[in-house]
């Protein structure tokens, strides 16, 4: 091998269709850790996210034949993790038209559109602390799909489009998601906070 | 003039990045005068950061990585440099 494959290599998504052994390796030592991440983000322990992980990985060979290189092969790898993940819980309640967050968040405000109710802990410093502490449970309460979105922006540090994408929602639909999750987290963290 | 709900509405969406500026500066003139909304739009930054602290560091160590890459890369098919021309 002369020269060193790279994940942003403009060969890389015709080497993957042709399923050159070299470039899907490429693929899976670039994504592993993050898809692995992504898993536990979604609530699995170690072993199942390893488990999804591999699964997705291999689902990943086993259609790479078809991989266009339209999207960025990493939109590719988390879409097939993503739907790993909404098989996995299916018959959750996935796409919500409504959620009770929105009239937790709607209470907050007066009719003129001014707090009724404003963010309570005043503290930044402990708010921070706090959220350290307990972000993780939670998160927990949050749906999956919006759990996702909220980890893929924030952790993962993905772009609108790519997040639309994986997900298979429009920009607008991001934006309620997002909305809700960092809400419903606030929220969680306040009332954490109002019970201490 | 934008109300305390819709200046959170719009920080809480992200619809403030793809915003124009009058937009971007509506929001920020009324932050200016806002400390409600000051402090829930730092509580909603902080809970990204927080995130990211937590989950971010969450990473395989290097046994299981190594195991977990190998029984993938297991199923990939033969490689063909390995008794042929390399094809570039």
């Amino acid at each position: 091998m002369s020269k060193q494959l790279s994940i942003d290599d403009p060969d890389l998504a015709a080497r993957i269709r042709g399923l050159d052994r070299e470039a899907l390796a490429v693929v899976v030592d670039a994504y592993l850790d993050q898809i692995v991440r992504a898993a536990r983000g979604a609530g699995l322990n170690r072993h199942q996210a390893e488990e999804v992980a591999q699964d997705t990985f291999t689902t990943f060979i086993e259609t790479a034949s078809r991989f266009e290189g339209r999207s960025h092969v990493r939109t590719w790898v988390f879409g097939i993790l993503y739907r790993k993940l909404q098989e996995a819980r299916r018959g959750f309640a996935k796409d919500r038209r409504t959620d009770d967050i929105e009239d937790v968040f709607e209470s907050r405000f007066s009719e003129t559109g001014s707090w009724s109710r404003p963010p309570r802990a005043a503290d930044d410093h402990l708010f921070a602390q706090e959220a350290r502490q307990e972000i993780g449970g939670c998160l927990e309460a949050a749906p999956q799909n919006q759990r996702m979105a909220f980890l893929f922006r924030e952790v993962e540090g993905l772009s609108t489009e790519e997040i639309c994408k994986i997900l298979g929602v429009s920009a607008t639909n991001l934006g309620v998601m997002l909305h809700r999750v960092r809400n419903r987290l606030r929220d969680c963290l306040e009332t954490k906070w109002e019970g201490a | 003039m934008m109300t305390c709900k819709e200046v959170s509405q719009s920080i809480a969406t992200d619809e403030l990045q793809t915003a124009n500026w009058r937009q971007r500066l509506a929001v920020k003139l009324h932050l200016l005068m806002c400390r409600h909304c000051r402090r829930y739009s730092r509580q909603i930054r902080e809970i990204g950061d927080a995130a990211q602290e937590i989950f971010g560091r969450d990473s395989l160590d290097h046994a299981s990585r190594d195991r977990l890459r190998d029984s993938i890369l297991d199923r990939l098919p033969a490689s063909q440099e390995d008794d042929s021309e390399p094809g570039l």
